[in-house]
C-alpha cells in the first residue's frame, strides 16, 4: 500500500512548480500592475529562484527537526520565527536584486514600495503550503519505511520461527525413541512406561514452543534433562552427560528453546564420531553482566565430520542477534578432541531492555 | 536343517535387544552376534561368517552402506533404520528387505521369511519386479562425500577433498589419497559417476584427477596432454579427456 519513492524523482516536479509560479507571477504583475515585460521577466525569476533555493533548505529542515518529540506550540512557534527569517530573507535580497537590475527605476520601485504587504502575505502563504506538503511527504515516507521495516522484521520472524520448529522434534530422534519404547515394553515395561513420560513430556514443552517471551535457565535445564535421559535410554552407557550449574544461573531469563539445537548437535557429533563412549559437558555459571553457558563433547579429530550442516548453530546465532541485538554472544571452540559452544546470555529485564 | 547364522548391528541396545526378541520365534535361526559399529561388524563378518544381517544405517563412524563396501562377499542384509530415505539405496545393494524403525512383529516376520526364502534359493514372485527396480534405480546417482576403506581389518575414511586421483587396476581401482594408496573393489564407472562432478574429472580411461591438485597441463604429443599434480604424479589425458578438462577450468 505504501510505496516508497525515490525523492530525486520529485525533483524535476519541484521545479516546475515554481516555473508555474514563475509564470503566474509574471501575468499578475503584466496585467494588474502593468509592470514592463522585461522587469516583469526578472523579478518572477528573481522572486521565485530565491524562494526555491530557500525551499529547499525548508526541506532538510523539516526532514531532520524530530517533530515527532516536541510539542504543536513548540512547532508553531518554530515556524513562526523560521518563516519570518526566511520570508526576510526572500524579500530583502529580491528587492535589492531587482532595485540593482532595474538601475533603481523610478516608477518600478515605488509600485514595489506599494505592494510590500500583499507581497509578504502571499510570502507567507507559499511558505505555509510548502512546509504542509512537506510534512506529508515526510509522513508518508516514515509510514512506508515503518512497513519495510515490519515487513522485514515479520519475515525474519517467522523464518526463524519455522527453522527452529524445524530443528526441535527430529523426526529420526523420534522414531528411534519410539523403537526404544517398543523394545523396551518386552524387556523392562517400567523403564518403557517412563521413557513415555518423557517423551510426552518433551513433546508437549517443545510444541508449546512459541518464539516470543523468556523462559528461565532451570526450565530450559528441565526440558534438556528429558531429552538427554531419553537419549541416554537409546545410546546405552555409551553416552555420558556431565553438569555443573551454578546456583545463582536458575532464575536467569533467556530464550526458550536456544540450547536444545546444541545439545543435540554434542550428542549427535560425539556419538557418531566416536565409537567408544562420549561425553557431553554442560556448564553454567553467572559472571558479571552475563551468564555464560558451555556446551561441549569429545570428538575425534579424525572423522570427516560429515553429520550436521551447523544450521542447528546459525539458528541459534542469528535468533540471539535478533533478540539481544548483540552480534557476538556466540563462541565455538574447536581444539585437539573437544568442541565446545560457548554462549554469553545478558540479563533481560523485566521492561524488556538489557540491564547493565 | 542347518540353522541360519545371524548377525545384528545396531549402534543402539534397545533396538538390538528388540530384533534379538523377535528372532526367539524362529527355530531355524541362530544368533551369532552383536555388534554396535562398523568396526566391530567388519570383524565379525570375516570370522563368522554370517548368511543374514541386521543392520542399521546411521551408525558411529562408518554408515551401515560404507560397511557393505568394504566387504567383498557380503551377505543377506535387512536393513533396519528411522531414516526413510535411504531406502532407494539399500535396494541398489540388494537388500532382502528394509524395516522403517519402528517396526511390528508381523512386519518382522515377513521380511526374515523373505530373507530365509532367498538364502534357500527358492525364487520368490518379488524377485523379478525388485530387479527392475534396481536396475532404474542404479541410474539415480548420489555424490559421494568419503570414500571408506580397508587395510588388513583397519578402515581408513578418505574424504574424496583429499583424494589426488583415482586409478583404475584390472578389477580394482588405486585411490591416491593424502592418506596414502588404498585399493578398492570398485569400477572406473562407479567413481566417474558418483565423485563431485565440479571436483574430478576423468582425463583418460585410466584416470580420474582431483582439479584442486592439477598443477599444470602441458602438451606432450599429438593428442596427449600431461597433467602435473601438486603430488608430484605425471598423468597423461587423452584428447577427450583434455576436452573435458579444458571446459571445467
Amino acid at each position: 500500500m505504501f510505496a516508497r519513492y525515490n525523492l530525486n524523482k520529485l525533483l524535476p516536479v519541484y521545479v516546475g512548480l515554481f516555473v508555474f509560479m514563475a509564470a503566474v507571477h509574471f501575468l499578475i504583475l503584466s496585467l494588474q500592475l502593468d509592470t514592463k515585460p522585461l522587469l516583469a521577466i526578472a523579478e518572477a525569476l528573481v522572486f521565485n529562484t530565491i524562494l526555491g533555493i530557500l525551499g529547499i533548505g525548508l526541506w532538510f529542515l523539516v526532514k531532520f527537526s524530530d517533530f515527532d518529540r516536541v510539542n504543536l506550540t513548540e512547532i508553531i512557534i518554530r515556524h513562526l520565527t523560521i518563516s519570518a527569517v526566511t520570508l526576510l530573507i526572500w524579500f530583502g535580497s529580491g528587492y535589492y536584486i531587482m532595485e540593482f537590475i532595474s538601475g533603481n527605476d523610478h516608477l518600478y520601485m515605488t509600485q514595489m514600495n506599494q505592494t510590500i504587504i500583499v507581497r509578504l502575505i502571499a510570502g507567507l502563504l507559499l511558505y505555509i503550503i510548502l512546509v504542509v506538503v512537506f510534512y506529508l511527504l515526510i509522513n508518508y515516507q516514515n509510514l512506508a519505511d515503518r512497513k519495510i521495516r515490519e515487513e522485514s522484521l515479520q519475515n525474519l520472524l517467522h523464518e526463524s520461527e519455522l527453522n527452529s520448529l524445524r530443528a526441535q522434534i527430529k523426526p529420526h530422534f523420534l522414531f528411534n525413541a519410539l523403537n526404544s519404547i517398543s523394545s523396551l515394553t518386552i524387556t523392562n515395561p517400567t523403564k518403557a512406561q517412563e521413557m513415555v513420560i518423557n517423551l510426552s513430556e518433551f513433546m508437549r514443552y517443545s510444541l508449546s514452543f512459541t518464539n516470543e517471551g523468556f523462559s528461565t535457565l532451570s526450565q530450559e535445564l528441565r526440558h534438556l534433562r528429558l531429552y538427554l535421559d531419553i537419549e541416554k535410554v537409546r545410546f546405552g552407557n555409551r553416552l555420558v552427560v556431565e553438569e555443573i550449574i551454578q546456583d545463582e544461573a536458575a532464575e536467569w531469563p533467556l530464550p526458550p528453546m536456544i540450547l536444545q539445537p546444541l545439545v543435540e548437535n554434542s550428542v549427535k557429533h560425539g556419538i557418531y564420531d566416536t565409537p567408544g563412549i562420549s561425553t557431553v559437558r554442560l556448564n553454567v555459571l553467572v559472571e558479571g553482566q552475563r551468564m555464560i553457558v558451555s556446551i561441549s563433547n569429545n570428538f575425534d579429530p579424525s572423522a570427516s565430520g560429515k553429520n550436521g550442516t551447523g544450521t542447528g548453530l546459525s539458528n541459534v546465532k542469528k535468533r540471539l542477534r535478533m533478540i539481544y541485538g548483540i552480534g557476538d554472544l556466540v563462541q565455538v571452540i574447536k581444539n585437539n578432541e573437544i568442541f565446545e559452544v560457548k554462549l554469553s546470555i545478558p540479563h533481560y529485564g523485566k521492561n524488556k531492555g538489557i540491564d547493565h | 536343517m542347518e540353522k541360519i547364522k545371524v548377525l545384528i548391528i545396531d549402534d543402539e541396545p534397545p533396538a538390538r535387544n528388540l530384533v534379538k526378541h523377535y528372532l526367539g520365534t524362529f527355530d531355524n535361526i541362530e544368533i551369532a552376534g552383536e555388534c554396535e559399529n562398523g568396526f566391530e561388524a567388519l570383524k565379525a563378518i570375516q570370522e563368522i561368517r554370517p548368511q543374514l544381517i541386521f543392520l542399521d544405517i546411521q551408525m558411529p563412524k562408518i554408515t551401515g552402506f560404507e560397511l557393505l563396501e568394504l566387504i567383498s562377499d557380503p551377505p543377506h542384509i535387512i536393513f533396519t533404520t528411522a531414516y526413510d530415505e535411504f531406502a532407494i539405496k539399500a535396494f541398489e545393494m540388494n537388500a532382502v528387505d528394509y524395516l522403517l524403525k519402528p517396526f511390528s512383529a508381523s512386519r518382522f516376520q515377513q521380511a526374515v521369511d523373505r530373507a530365509i526364502e532367498r538364502i534357500s534359493d527358492k525364487p520368490s514372485e518379488l524377485q523379478q519386479p525388485v530387479k527392475d527396480l534396481r536396475n532404474q534405480l542404479a541410474e539415480a546417482v548420489v555424490e559421494i562425500d568419503r570414500v571408506v576403506a580397508r587395510l588388513g581389518s583397519r578402515i581408513v575414511v578418505i574424504p574424496t577433498d583429499t583424494i589426488y586421483y583415482v586409478e583404475a587396476q584390472d578389477d580394482y581401482v588405486m585411490i591416491y589419497s593424502s592418506q596414502g594408496n588404498h585399493l578398492k573393489e570398485k569400477t572406473m564407472k562407479y567413481f566417474e559417476a558418483h565423485l563431485p562432478k565440479n571436483g574430478f574429472i576423468r582425463i583418460h580411461r585410466s584416470h580420474i584427477v582431483n582439479v584442486s591438485q592439477i598443477v599444470s597441463v602441458d602438451l606432450y604429443g599429438k593428442d596427449t596432454h600431461l597433467v602435473v599434480l601438486k603430488c608430484g604424479a605425471k598423468l597423461k589425458a587423452s584428447a577427450e579427456g583434455y576436452k573435458r578438462l579444458r571446459e571445467l577450468l
